[in-house]
């Protein structure tokens, strides 16, 4: 589904990606971990398409297609999802609205015909119980007034609203009290499905033991440096990461 | 209790206004939304009386909208809120004057500009807070965003308080369009376009949530073009 070869980024003419390569396949959870101001949410970013970063060589290979290649709204169009680390407020758009225009250029891109009026009401509710969030705060504006979990939760509706192939969840756990963690972690496991796929950036290995992924990578200066299975998470935890960062050489 | 409904449309008021009286305990409403011309709208309450006024300025041309609201009777209140529109090469101006002359009154004036290519918007706000206003509260607000480079935008806040005993506050911000929301909503699928539709939209919500009416909204909504 997603291949990323020798992918290298940078903003404002420092590089923060040097050389990513990496692979993922439909039905599967990755992992990317690593210290801060390694470069795991730029390359989250790049992947979206966010216009603040500059590829400066690479390729990226999403379901066949060049990714690099299309606009930011062709990507979210295609089924890439990301959630964002910290959830933007839109002032005066209300939850409902934007939910309507997103959920019916996914629906064109994906060949199905437009919902209801009454068929999207009833699709936000239930998809609104997935993360246990009020649908009252349909009516509100996005993100707006929201509480920390509740703007988490709020991604993660969104992702069950647009039905993604390739989720892309950034820090979706910080800031997170447990039981915010468990429910957005149940809701993130009851979308997971053989065709698509999840990547989680996280620090801790706290999320990954209510997701349990297939692969976990460590990110370094802008490079995966090291993957494994679901135990290297813990051994990551247990032994932070010198261990690595000792054996690599630059 | 009745509120007495103005609505001031193109064809009504091609280049003038009114001067009206609000009788004490009397309430008004007074929407206006034309789009060439000057215009002077007098508002003077008596005791207890309360005014809204929401007003839409655009033109494709120039128009110039002249609000003069005084709070003559203890405890009179009242609001003005707008939107101001500056696209090709219009110019769109608004001059407003919140006279305090009784005690405890409140006044609320949110004002929203904006302005796209060569259009240019000027707000001109005045409260005024006479010697024996005592207790007054008044509160004014002047946001506005630049679509384009060449877009100008000039915002002039002015307090004149005579009284010690007043809450008053100020703010005038000018703005670009916010890069980050136009990111997230591109990243749900939006195009760009809409995107911006949708966050101008926004931007003026607050405004237009004042009007009661909602065939009256409707109305502000298609001369915004940002109707859903």
């Amino acid at each position: 589904m997603l291949k990323v070869k020798n992918l290298h980024a940078s903003v404002d003419g420092k590089e923060i990606l040097r050389g990513i390569n990496c692979e993922v396949k439909a039905g599967e959870v990755h992992a990317i971990m690593g210290p801060n101001g390694s470069g795991k949410s730029t390359f989250a970013s790049v992947l979206a398409g966010n216009e603040k970063f500059e590829v400066t060589s690479g390729e990226v290979e999403y379901d066949g297609k060049d990714l690099l290649s299309m606009s930011i709204e062709e990507r979210a169009r295609e089924g890439l999802f990301l959630g964002f680390q910290y959830p933007v407020e839109i002032p005066g758009v209300s939850m409902a609205n934007f939910m309507k225009l997103a959920v019916a250029e996914r629906r064109k891109a994906q060949g199905l015909e437009p919902l209801t009026a009454g068929g999207m009401l009833k699709y936000m509710r239930e998809k609104a119980a997935v993360v246990e969030l009020d649908s009252k705060l349909m009516n509100r504006a996005v993100n707006e007034g929201f509480s920390g979990g509740e703007k988490k939760k709020n991604e993660i509706f969104q992702m069950a609203m647009l039905d993604p192939r390739l989720s892309l969840l950034d820090e979706t756990d910080s800031g997170l009290d447990i039981d915010a963690l468990r429910i957005v972690a149940t809701g993130v496991n009851r979308l997971r499905s053989e065709n698509n796929a999840t990547v989680l950036i996280t620090h801790y290995q706290r999320l990954l033991d209510y997701i349990v992924p297939d692969y976990v990578h460590v990110l370094y200066k802008g490079r995966i440096i090291y993957s494994g299975g679901k135990e290297l998470a813990l051994k990551l935890e247990k032994e932070g990461y010198d261990w690595l960062i000792a054996d690599y050489k630059e | 209790m009745d509120v007495r409904k103005i609505v001031l449309r193109e064809e009504d008021c091609s280049g003038c206004g009114g001067d009206w009286q609000v009788a004490a305990g009397e309430s008004v409403e007074l929407y206006q939304l034309c789009t060439r011309g000057e215009h002077r709208v007098s508002l003077h309450l008596a005791e207890g009386a309360h005014a809204k006024v929401v007003f839409m300025a655009t033109s494709e041309c120039e128009v110039a909208y002249d609000y003069s609201v005084e709070l003559c009777g203890e405890g009179a209140s009242a609001e003005l809120y707008g939107v101001m529109v500056a696209g090709g090469d219009s110019k769109v101006r608004v001059r407003t004057e919140m006279r305090h002359l009784a005690p405890n009154c409140h006044s609320d004036q949110q004002v929203r500009g904006i302005a796209d290519e060569r259009g240019y918007g000027l707000f001109e706000g005045l409260v005024y807070v006479a010697p024996d206003a005592q207790k007054t509260e008044a509160y004014q607000q002047s946001r506005n965003v630049l679509l384009a480079p060449t877009a100008r935008i000039q915002t002039q806040p002015q307090l004149e308080i005579y009284a010690d005993d007043v809450k008053c506050s100020h703010g005038a911000t000018v703005g670009q369009m916010n890069e980050e929301q136009i990111y997230y909503m591109r990243q749900r699928g939006l195009s760009e376009e809409a995107a911006r539709k949708l966050q101008l939209g926004g931007f003026v919500r607050e405004i237009l949530d004042r009007i009661d009416d909602e065939a009256l909204r409707a109305e502000f909504e298609q001369k915004l073009k940002i109707g859903e």
